[in-house]
């Protein structure tokens, strides 16, 4: 008798319904969308208007129905539609009296991704941090973690700030993060010993910044910055991040020393990042002459819409720790474009960094987008199909150079959310999908951004409380200076 | 019933009733404005987020309390009757004998001054529940007191009516923690005194309770402590308590809760020797009476009473509503307040002045005596010029109104950024410093009703729809501010009815400005000043000209004032100027040799005229001193604004 009260109660496809000959309204946007096989469910909302709602997705002969505006899919039934490597989807709404059947979708299971990544958690603010935190995420489940989260050091005088997490070859027993200010340091694990360094010496910018970790010798590339930051008054680009001097250094782990790379003083060098086997730093660069007084600063900000960054390469021997002849990548510079982040596919093959109009912070450049050229032929391209008209900016390339996950403000210009794209075969990407949530309103409701998305094929196993009372107790070692560019 | 028993039993509650009033009716925007520092929502993302903190549920039911603060005789009648009920729960928990019924109200003392005393502080706050939960707390803290009472007095086995105040203690710090913080902490070392100090179980039982509760005091929070990424270890004590983002502030504001703590583990052990000592002692009014005004008077002397405070937190109400003649009617209204007072302080001073012996003992006086002059703050002057703005009043009427920069009576000077930055940037058509000032409000001290509106009101001004409608989404899970988030709705899809509707109306015309790099530094009355003195934007409207020519006045730069008189006469196309900017144009032709030369009003000629000669019979000693006199004789015009009201600290 129960069992057919409760097969009365669940929801069954009707019997007849209108056609809408068009897709679903739902969010985020799942439809038609390829993702990694041990990706988490795909949990969404569908925002269409109705009174009613039935979902059903079919992977083989496993079928899932729910009755519910929100899709919430049980992870052990997702496993199970997962297996087929597609699974339809179907969604009906009751609307003015009838039921309305709109254009079914394909979601395709496609290469496995890392199963970590981590990034920071941050309000989109303009100089305070109270609250920061850097986040491992499972990405095969919902499960979350804090690494490392600066409220269990600062107190109400004392402010840190936390940035740039990044691991050697995707693995956490080397890995790196920087502590600013109060008790700061870059804080290091090297082979799953902590570390914190004082990268600053009297002959370098500032202390080390943007990271590179060497693929297979103990080196981290780090930009050296001077930076200011500025807020425009009528723009909808908020905000302006500028270089005021950049550089970029050479960490030496073993010896902890610092040497220089590049420090042209007449040009801004920045974000580097290695190829696969490490014997080439890939960085952005901008000319600029202006001349080292008091006005600089000032200046800067007036120059800053003319401030463009050309991508460049450096030959580097990690055997002998000596650079080649910088060369010119891509003088964007000339196309009135800025390029930044530079980025190496695991391949060697395809080199992705975001490009906007100029500048160096393409975090508050809506019209940053993200570009891909081909290392073998030197050909690029504007990667539209993974782009949107709100910014999109840093990216990380999985460990098997399958998928990119890449920071954007595309749904509210405002919350840097996660999305996901798979590289396909001819070197173009599939659909972009957002990073699933439990929730699936998650990313509408939650009031935080996520920055740095990297990939990590395992979770960070040092304990926030660890990384806490070594930042507290330690403190920074300071880096020697090397005053020869190599051996 | 005797005298004594009518006077402790209606006394506290007449006080209640007193306190009800003085904060319904004479604090309305003290709580309206602490309700709008605060949020609740009714989300479930919201309640995960505060419950991530130890004391997460407190704030939880804190938040949710501060809500009916929006009807603040709601919201203080709730307050009110937490606290007789923490007077009331506090006498029959530690059993405090009839007669000295009114030690049970020290802790409703305590609680109360914590909130009256705030002033400036409300709007540096960490935590948006700080006017409910430590009400909610301490009352809490009573439960396992009571409980243990209960135990003792039931269980007449000795093994039970000791193992049950031992579990109590413990599982009560052990679970609560989470949830209560430090509240749950004093809960436990309370009840340990109590057992401590009762008449059973054996003393050793009793020792063995008492270490139980202090070791929970002790571990619990360490233990806990792993399971959070969202304190330091030394805060791990202090979990649940209000935060203020200034450290010197800290002690100050958590004084009256580590009292009231030390009131709940004090008393146990005070209780049983009042008790010996309640034969002797007389039964009178007075006996009762005493402490009443004892408590009274330290209410009074700590309660936050800044008659600017107030009249500022009333302008901020009226700004937000776009209630612009409400507005300068707030400010009118405290410059008539003080015109009696003022009298008075300008005779007993001169009184004072005439029998002084040398210009050091006049200085003296003249110094003694400038508080006692009103004078407004500048957040009161740019809520009123503002206002006066949007009124098209401003270069009329503002040069002929008070003036000044009294500073803020508070421990630590609030900027005016956190105050009400967003408030003046989104009406002056900054709207990135609006986010820019949302977000750091938001960082350093949470989010709030208010915050959300500003971002909701700056998303619809930019045109970012999605982005309002994520605020918008908030708001709607409110109980006071879904109808305001409807209305908003609406407007993102319908310009035209934007550009009619406050404060969209008065914002639209101001955002013809170029854009450029900025940094206000955080003081928003010299960048306000600055951005409309920078060049001339090429499609400037006749209401950007307005405000560039009042600012102009006020900076009191006059190759600035020519320049911007320029463009108002052109873009206003007025017949006859305003006679303040009259007054200012025939200053400055007569301070500068190549002056405009303007047709100027016989009553601007002559007021100018008679300047001069009060100034040559009237010679000034000091500025201080001859302000108040010249006033009254010119207080309305542009050169007494010019010459007296100079050197001002924005903040």
């Amino acid at each position: 008798m129960s069992l057919l009260v409760l097969a009365a109660c669940s929801p069954h496809v009707p019997d007849s319904a209108r056609p809408q000959n068009c897709a679903p309204v739902i969010f985020p946007d799942y439809t038609d969308v390829t993702v990694p096989s041990n990706i988490a469910p795909l949990n969404f909302s569908i925002t269409q208007n109705g009174s009613r709602y039935l979902t059903v997705m079919t992977g083989g002969t496993e079928k899932y129905v729910t009755g519910s505006n929100k899709v919430v899919i049980p992870a052990r039934k997702w496993n199970k539609l997962k297996q087929q490597g597609k699974i339809g989807v179907e969604i009906y709404v009751y609307n003015d009296g009838q039921w309305n059947a709109f254009n079914p979708f394909t979601i395709t299971l496609s290469d496995e991704i890392d199963p970590y990544i981590s990034y920071r958690v941050i309000m989109p603010s303009i100089e305070s941090y109270e609250r920061l935190s850097i986040n491992q995420r499972d990405v095969t489940s919902f499960r979350e973690k804090v690494i490392y989260a600066n409220q269990m050091v600062q107190d109400s005088d004392n402010g840190q700030c936390i940035n740039c997490h990044h691991y050697r070859n995707y693995t956490t027993s080397n890995m790196q993060f920087h502590a600013r200010q109060y008790l700061g340091g870059t804080i290091m694990v090297i082979d799953n010993d902590l570390r914190k360094v004082n990268l600053k010496t009297d002959s370098t910018i500032s202390a080390g910044v943007y990271p590179a970790w060497h693929p297979t010798h103990d080196y981290i590339a780090y930009s050296t910055n001077k930076t200011h930051q500025s807020i425009r008054s009528a723009d909808h680009n908020r905000v302006e991040v500028t270089d005021e001097e950049s550089d970029l250094i050479l960490y030496d782990i073993r010896n902890n020393a610092v040497s220089v790379i590049e420090n042209d003083s007449s040009q801004f060098e920045c974000y580097p990042a290695w190829s696969p086997d490490g014997r080439m730093l890939y960085y952005v660069s901008a000319r600029y002459d202006a001349p080292f007084d008091s006005k600089r600063k000032d200046q800067v900000f007036i120059n800053s819409s003319e401030i463009r960054y050309d991508l460049y390469r450096k030959p580097f021997d990690p055997d002998t720790r000596t650079w080649g002849e910088s060369e010119m990548l891509y003088e964007c510079s000339l196309d009135g474009m800025s390029a930044t982040l530079p980025r190496v596919s695991p391949d060697g093959r395809w080199l992705m960094f975001s490009m906007a109009p100029y500048g160096v912070f393409h975090i508050w450049h809506r019209q940053s987008n993200l570009w891909v050229m081909d290392l073998k032929d030197g050909s690029m391209r504007c990667a539209d199909e993974i782009n949107s008209p709100e910014v999109e900016s840093y990216h990380s390339w999985s460990s098997n150079g399958k998928w990119v996950i890449f920071s954007t403000r595309r749904e509210d210009g405002a919350y840097t959310r996660l999305y996901i794209s798979h590289l396909e075969a001819d070197g173009t990407f599939s659909k972009p999908f957002a990073l699933p949530q439990r929730d699936p309103d998650f990313n509408k409701e939650f009031l935080y951004s996520f920055n740095i998305p990297e990939f990590m094929k395992e979770p960070v196993r040092i304990s926030p409380k660890k990384f806490a009372s070594f930042i507290s107790g330690t403190e920074a070692a300071p880096a020697r200076y090397e005053s020869k560019r190599g051996k | 019933m005797s005298i004594n028993k009518k006077v402790t039993k209606y006394l506290p509650l007449m006080l209640a009733a007193l306190l009800w009033a003085v904060l319904a009716f004479h604090e309305t925007s003290y709580l309206r404005k602490i309700e709008d520092l605060s949020l609740f929502l009714f989300d479930r993302l919201f309640v995960i987020e505060t419950l991530r903190v130890p004391g997460g549920l407190l704030g939880l039911a804190g938040s949710f309390l501060t809500q009916f603060l929006h009807l603040p005789w709601l919201g203080s009648l709730i307050w009110v009757l937490l606290l007789i009920a923490s007077a009331a729960l506090t006498s029959k928990a530690f059993k405090i004998p009839e007669r000295f019924r009114f030690l049970s109200f020290i802790p409703a003392i305590l609680l109360i001054i914590s909130n009256t005393s705030l002033g400036y502080g409300i709007f540096i706050m960490r935590v948006q529940d700080h006017f409910f939960s430590p009400t909610l707390g301490y009352l809490l803290s009573l439960v396992p007191v009571i409980a243990v009472r209960k135990e003792l007095s039931c269980n007449h086995q000795a093994s039970a009516g000791f193992i049950m105040p031992l579990a109590t203690v413990v599982l009560w710090a052990a679970i609560m923690y989470p949830f209560a913080g430090i509240w749950a902490l004093a809960g436990t070392l309370a009840a340990g005194v109590c057992v401590l100090t009762s008449s059973q179980p054996g003393r050793g039982k009793r020792i063995a309770v008492l270490s139980a509760s202090a070791a929970s005091f002790i571990i619990i929070p360490i233990l806990y402590y792993n399971l959070y990424t969202s304190l330091r270890l030394a805060d791990a004590w202090t979990a649940g308590l209000p935060e203020i983002s200034d450290d010197n502030w800290m002690s100050a504001v958590r004084a009256p809760y580590y009292l009231a703590i030390v009131f709940s583990i004090v008393i146990p052990i005070i209780v049983p020797k009042l008790t010996k000592k309640d034969s002797d002692l007389k039964d009178s009014i007075l006996w009762h009476a005493i402490p009443a005004a004892v408590y009274v008077l330290f209410v009074w002397i700590f309660w936050f009473n800044d008659s600017n405070f107030r009249t500022e937190l009333s302008m901020s109400i009226a700004v937000d509503n776009a209630e612009w003649q409400q507005t300068v009617n707030l400010f009118t209204d405290a410059t008539k307040k003080h015109a009696r007072s003022d009298a008075r302080a300008y005779k007993s001073r001169t009184a004072k002045i005439d029998k002084a012996g040398g210009n050091d003992q006049i200085s003296d006086i003249v110094e003694r005596y400038q508080n006692r002059f009103f004078e407004p703050t500048r957040t009161m002057v740019m809520y009123r010029d503002l206002a006066l703005l949007k009124l098209d009043k401003a270069l009329n009427l503002s040069f002929t109104m008070k003036d000044g920069g009294r500073q803020q009576k508070s421990r630590t000077q609030i900027t005016m950024a956190y105050q009400s930055g967003k408030q003046f940037y989104l009406n002056y058509g900054l709207e990135n410093m609006c986010y820019r000032w949302c977000m750091e409000d938001i960082i350093e001290h949470g989010w709030s009703y208010g915050t959300h509106k500003y971002m909701t009101m700056y998303a619809v001004v930019t045109g970012e729809k999605e982005l309002a409608l994520k605020h918008i989404g908030k708001l709607s899970k409110t109980l006071f501010y879904r109808k305001w988030a409807k209305s908003q709705e609406k407007l993102l899809s319908d310009r035209s009815l934007l550009a009619q509707t406050e404060p969209y109306k008065g914002i639209l015309p101001m955002l013809c400005f170029d854009d450029h790099m900025s940094n206000d530094m955080a003081k928003p009355e010299l960048f306000v000043m600055n951005h409309f003195a920078k060049a001339q934007p090429d499609n400037a409207t006749a209401e950007y000209d307005r405000a560039a020519l009042l600012f102009a006045m006020r900076s009191q730069d006059i190759s600035k004032f020519w320049e911007r008189l320029y463009y108002y006469i052109n873009s206003n196309k007025i017949n006859k100027l305003p006679i303040p900017v009259q007054e200012a144009a025939l200053l400055y032709s007569s301070l500068e040799k190549d002056g405009m030369e303007l047709p100027y009003d016989k009553s601007v000629t002559d007021g100018y005229n008679n300047f001069n000669k009060y100034v040559s019979s009237h010679p000034i000693r000091s500025m201080e001193e001859s302000m108040y006199p010249y006033s009254l004789k010119f207080g309305k015009t542009f050169q007494y604004y010019y010459y007296f009201i100079r050197n001002l600290k924005t903040y």
